[in-house]
């Protein structure tokens, strides 16, 4: 009957040295080329550490109700012809006879019925004389902005809409995506509410304080902003006298996710380091290894060849 | 390997075989038993096909029992039924027809449905071969009179209601169709005697009740109470199709949120009787705000915008003359002044414009001041005084004019308003202390009138350009600007009298000897604080006596000033870096004027440019000692322009990591390896030792 080689299994031999003598120095040395070389190719040879990353969410958007409308009149109204409203009580009052109250709807609609608002339809209906002709719209709607997978980021941003046509309008249609704009990383955790701050400050009587410029320059000052990106304003000729002026908004809040940057954390960055360094070590162990078998079979230093003892007490070894 | 025993594998094939063809030669019917409920209705006969008859017997039940079939008697047609037999692939059809008509059951029925059956009876079917039976279908008739199958079918359509109006199930209890359903409260069906009985207990539902309750695998439904820990996966999403594609356009939640704040008028703040702190408004006894007309929006004047406590402003409005209001507005204003109960009324003085072309703009002709006039007030000048936290006083110094009553037109107001401590002069402000503020002025003085700290200019020019109306405005520090302005030339230019006007013109924009060194130098320091501006290559008008009248050419004309300002950082307060004027140089330069001809040459004016320039240069406090070429190319230890520096190879605990706080990272790195030392120290060889040891 044939025979075949049914398990196998190693018997160790050691080298014993004194911990002062060349076989101890050898050992420190192999091991020294062993684990330190890795960490620096795997370093030199860029991307070791993980230092920006990027992730997708949804972000929850709701508006906040809060609208600013300036609507410039022309041709004879040429020299500060212009009507204005807000839903703050200070700043009508600062119009005086510019101030032209218009009837506004909004609607949130949530298409996926996940819980998440989706599209913001607006519509404003500025109620003109028949003398007066819009020619040109500057429009700030407020929303609050909330991101959540990865640090809890709550902002209050806004969507500024500018246009402006040669002709006298009678109504503009405007549809745009609200999009993120990030010039600084985000966190991996935590809560960021440093930008939940209202856009404009509602309750100041003064006039500089609503000053397009200086609210356009402050929200630009911030790190994470939302702009409402609109290649196709429409502008709709025709109106009728007595009709009024519409402004009609589809702002399709998050249709598509959203990628914003983070910094990794620490844990993170040390996960993916050390894929790295393992992957460089095998290659190294499996070479010092050979070398070190190498030198200490060859009694290259000195050392005495001893078999290890297995468990269970010394005995004789059997070999068929 | 071992290969698997081949014994049960057999076994299982056989029975698969067994139960997969029935036996070779058997003749079955499929199906073998049927309930008829219409005239016709058919089976097959599969099994070996060849050399089969098959027949039909009408069974009539004796006592309960039915006669055991006999085959050797065949007939295909008993009484009102037919047989006939159609072969196909492997099988035969067979086919048994009522061939009486069902009209005869219906004879005098006034009722939609009759209650027992027209026809009901037994047939046998069997297959023989050689008179020995083989196989039966055995049918059980039971034919009501007015099914559906038995009448005609009608070529009309039924008509489907237009689903917008009528909804083709609007009642989801009524399941019998003719019958009422018991405690189905919109069944049309039921009779008010039957309806009255079960009215209390009516189900429960929309539309009349007892719809599909929501089960658990909607994806909507385990939101409101606790599912599996695995929902939604596998969750089931209804959605209402639309049907006959005639309506529907998606369900839309409105959400519980926030809708437009009812924007009450919100009371004016008023604190101005504790004193005023900087930013609050100025109010007036009223109650009211003062108002002064401001710019706001993109450019937009309004008219009444309140003023606020320690906050400068100087603003042009343009507003229409028509709708430009008539009222004073500082004439008999009273306005707190931040003590409680205390007034303080402005001092008006009221100065008349010269020139009206300058204010009101866009209109064809400015009518004549004739019996109907108006003022109108061109510029407003107000200066508070503060101390502490009240005002002390106020000058107001209004520039009005008078216009016609019908005038139209465009007009620009200006109004500025200054907060000033109560004991300063009318001196100028300092530009920084210690060291200058980028855009504050350069202090200049001149030795001549030692006591009045000016500045040095550049011109603004307005209009077309010209010199002559040109305005000046100062140099302000930190900023390299570049101004000019033109000169009108005759043809026949009297050359020497054209570089003194030059000069002249240059000149009037450094008037000063010294610059400050300092932003809060003060003029008695002069030797300490004070600079002498140094003035490079003036030139010599009158070196050259030959050439003075012109002929259209003037060489070595005076037309470029350049101001160089040398500046540099001298030290930090509080670690802002103060920054000081080292040194100042100006220098004219010159270009030779030329007439610019057509083909013949009139004697237009000519516009000669003259320029100034400015220019901050930055020294460093210690020169940098020049690069060597190793030097730039040696990145390993910058991390400015180099990804794989040195000092970021352990990145995580250095400084450049801002992910998360520093001690928060040293803690992590210590827990990792406090790890690697346990597995260091439970690997070989020390195991090995302390079992030596032990």
């Amino acid at each position: 009957m044939a025979l075949y080689e049914l398990f196998s299994h190693p018997v160790e031999r050691g080298y014993r040295a004194g911990l002062c003598s060349k076989a101890a120095l050898f050992l420190l040395l192999a091991s020294t080329l062993t684990y330190i070389p890795p960490l620096l190719v795997a370093f030199r040879s860029h991307g070791f550490w993980l230092k920006r990353s990027s992730y997708e969410e949804q972000p929850t958007v709701r508006f906040q109700h809060q609208v600013l409308l300036v609507a410039l009149l022309g041709p004879e109204h040429a020299n500060g012809g212009f009507l204005a409203w807000s839903t703050f009580p200070a700043f009508n009052r600062l119009q005086g006879d510019h101030l032209r109250v218009p009837l506004v709807s909004t609607r949130e609609e949530d298409r996926n019925q996940d819980g998440k608002m989706d599209v913001l339809h607006f519509k404003l209906e500025l109620p003109l004389r028949p003398t007066e002709h819009v020619l040109g719209v500057q429009l700030i709607l407020t929303f609050s902005y909330q991101l959540h997978r990865m640090s809890t980021f709550v902002m209050q941003s806004m969507a500024f809409l500018q246009s402006s046509f040669a002709v006298p309008g009678s109504q503009l249609y405007v549809n745009g995506d609200l999009r993120l704009q990030q010039r600084q990383p985000l966190s991996y955790g935590g809560l960021d509410v440093r930008y939940n701050v209202s856009v404009i400050n509602g309750t100041s009587p003064f006039a500089r304080d609503y000053d397009l410029t200086h609210i356009v320059a402050a929200y630009q000052e911030r790190n994470v902003t939302t702009i409402l990106t609109d290649p196709n304003a429409i502008w709709l000729v025709g109106r009728a006298a007595e009709l009024r002026f519409n402004i009609y908004l589809e702002n399709v809040i998050c249709d598509s996710l959203t990628v914003g940057t983070y910094l990794p954390g620490f844990w993170e960055m040390i996960k993916f380091a050390w894929v790295q360094y393992v992957s460089i070590l095998l290659i190294f162990l499996w070479v010092f290894d050979r070398i070190k078998r190498f030198v200490f079979q060859n009694q290259v230093v000195t050392t005495s060849p001893v078999t290890a003892v297995p468990q269970g007490g010394p005995y004789k070894e059997h070999l068929s | 390997m071992r290969l698997p025993r081949p014994v049960p594998l057999l076994l299982g094939f056989l029975l698969l075989q067994g139960v997969l063809s029935p036996l070779r030669g058997d003749l079955v019917f499929v199906p073998p038993f049927i309930r008829m409920s219409g005239p016709a209705v058919s089976a097959s006969l599969v099994g070996g096909t060849e050399d089969v008859t098959v027949s039909l017997t009408l069974l009539q039940d004796e006592m309960g029992l039915f006669p055991v079939p006999d085959c050797r008697v065949l007939s295909n047609e008993t009484g009102n039924w037919s047989l006939t037999v159609t072969p196909s692939m492997n099988s035969l059809e067979v086919t048994v027809r009522l061939k009486r008509d069902l009209q005869s059951c219906s004879s005098n029925e006034t009722a939609s449905f009759s209650e027992s059956p027209c026809i009901v009876q037994t047939l046998l079917v069997s297959a023989s071969h050689n008179s020995s039976c083989l196989a039966h279908l055995l049918i059980q008739a039971e034919i009501y009179a007015n099914s559906s199958l038995a009448h005609n079918a009608s070529e009309n359509m039924t008509v489907i209601p237009n689903q917008v109006y009528q909804p083709l199930g609007p009642c989801p209890c009524n399941l019998t169709a003719g019958a009422c359903d018991v405690r189905c409260c919109c069944d049309q069906e039921c009779s008010s005697n039957l309806t009255a009985l079960f009215r209390e207990s009516c189900f429960p539902g929309i539309f009349g009740g007892d719809v599909n309750p929501p089960f658990d695998q909607l994806c909507s439904v385990q939101k409101a109470r606790g599912g599996p820990d695995w929902f939604p996966f596998l969750c089931v999403q209804l959605a209402n199709s639309p049907f006959l594609g005639y309506f529907y356009h998606g369900s839309v939640s409105p959400g519980h949120h926030a809708s437009f704040d009812v924007y009450l008028h919100t009371d004016l703040k008023d604190f101005s009787d504790f004193g005023y702190k900087q930013g609050d408004p100025v109010m007036t006894v009223d109650k009211a705000y003062f108002t002064i007309p401001q710019v706001s929006l993109a450019g937009q004047c309004m008219q009444n915008a309140p003023v606020a406590f320690l906050q400068n402003f100087d603003v042009q409005c343009v507003t229409n003359l028509e709708i430009l209001p008539e009222q004073d507005r500082t004439i008999n204003v009273k306005i707190k002044n931040g003590a409680m109960g205390g007034i303080v009324t402005p001092k008006v003085v009221y100065e008349e414009a010269t020139d009206l072309d300058r204010f009101i703009t866009n209109t064809e002709t400015l009518l004549n001041s004739g019996p109907a006039t108006r003022n109108v007030n061109v510029e407003e000048h107000y200066i508070f005084r503060w101390n502490n936290n009240t005002i002390s006083e106020i000058d107001v110094k209004i520039i009005r004019a008078e216009i016609n009553v019908h005038q139209k037109g465009i007009m620009t107001q200006r109004f500025s308003v200054k907060f000033l401590s109560s004991n300063s002069g009318t001196e100028m402000e300092s530009s920084g202390n210690p060291g200058y503020q980028l855009g504050k002025p350069v202090r200049a003085l001149n030795t001549n009138r030692i006591d009045n700290v000016t500045t040095l200019h550049l011109w603004q020019s307005a209009g077309r350009g010209l010199c002559t109306s040109a305005t000046l405005k100062p140099i302000l520090f930190g900023e390299n600007a570049l101004s000019g302005c033109l000169l009108e030339v005759g043809l026949n230019e009297n050359c020497t009298q054209l570089r003194e006007n030059s000069v002249e013109l240059l000149d009037s924009l450094i008037k000063a000897t010294h610059v400050a060194m300092r932003g809060n130098s003060h003029y008695n320091d002069l030797s300490d604080d004070w600079l002498e501006i140094i003035r490079a290559d003036a030139p010599n008008t009158g070196a050259d006596p030959a050439v003075s009248s012109s002929n259209g050419v003037c060489p070595d004309v005076p037309a470029q000033l350049s101001i160089r300002i040398l500046f540099s950082d001298a030290g930090a307060v509080e670690g802002i870096t103060q920054q000081e004027i080292l040194g100042v140089e100006t220098r004219l330069s010159s270009v030779t004027w030329q007439y610019q001809c057509g083909l013949t040459c009139e004697d237009n004016a000519d516009l000669f440019p003259i320029s100034a320039s400015v220019q901050f240069i930055k020294i460093p406090a210690q020169l940098p000692c020049p690069l060597t070429r190793f030097q730039i190319n040696f990145t390993e230890y910058d991390c400015n322009r180099n990804e794989v520096c040195w000092p970021q190879l352990l990145y995580p605990l250095t400084r450049y990591y801002q992910g998360e706080p520093y001690g928060q990272c040293v803690a992590k790195s210590l827990f990792l390896v406090s790890f690697i030392i346990l597995a260091v120290f439970l690997s070989n060889p020390w195991t090995r030792i302390c079992k030596a040891h032990s």
